[in-house]
């Protein structure tokens, strides 16, 4: 992994068109600021992770259990 | 063309049915090619089959039709990434989870797919709305439905 050092309002360049500024410092916390085209697409890592873990976890879903949800919805239905 | 999937048993499908993932799923990056199989009539699920790995199923639902109010809020650069130019062109959908325990039943709001339905290609994107959950409950939801 490429390490640079930056200082505030400091900034890299991507592939000549994705700028990546350093807005602010904050004790433990930057601000970063990315200019890029529209096409590209920039998250948080967090979400990413997210999403991949529940993925996963919707992949082992039971197709079987479908036909229990249809029946918890029926319980209601008897219970009205 | 046919496969066999452990979860829906064998399944027959025409090349046009195919739906081309060029960047696959989150997590499943590999697998670019599925196709989209219906519930039943009354069913408010629907099935996304690998074609690549026919062990991977997921079942899919469109959660306007669950969640009131809801809407898709993603940024206009991935509409057009896959050249929807209106709504009728898109399709999107929510991936669903269910558990061991079904009442924690969840669908992943936060990250929808969409496809172009002229061109069958589709994509996995991230919601601008960050109060979307990747585990939004919908057991209240179905439950108000039935009522």
């Amino acid at each position: 992994m490429l390490v640079l050092a930056r200082k505030k309002n400091q900034s890299i360049i991507i592939n000549d068109d994705i700028e990546i500024f350093v807005v602010d410092i904050n004790n433990d916390q930057i601000k970063l600021g990315i200019k890029a085209p529209k096409n590209v697409t920039v998250h948080r890592k967090e979400v990413y992770d997210s999403i991949k873990k529940q993925m996963i976890a919707a992949a082992d879903s039971s197709i079987k259990n479908i036909k229990e949800v249809d029946l918890l919805k029926k319980k209601k239905k008897k219970n009205k | 063309m046919r496969i066999k999937s452990p979860k829906l048993g064998e399944v027959e499908f025409s090349d046009k049915e195919v739906l081309d993932f060029p960047e696959g799923l989150y997590g499943f990056e590999h697998l670019k090619r599925f196709i989209l199989i219906e519930g039943g009539k009354k069913s408010l699920f629907s099935y996304l089959q690998s074609i690549d790995d026919e062990n991977v199923t997921f079942i899919i639902a469109n959660p306007a039709e669950i969640i009131k109010g809801y809407s898709i809020d993603i940024e206009q650069s991935e509409y057009d990434s896959l050249q929807i130019k209106d709504k009728e062109m898109l399709a999107d959908f929510v991936i669903v989870t269910i558990p061991e325990n079904i009442e924690d039943i969840s669908v992943n709001l936060l990250g929808p797919v969409i496809i172009n339905c002229r061109t069958n290609k589709g994509k996995q994107v991230i919601s601008k709305n960050t109060d979307y959950s990747t585990k939004h409950n919908i057991l209240n939801e179905l439950q108000k439905m039935a009522s």
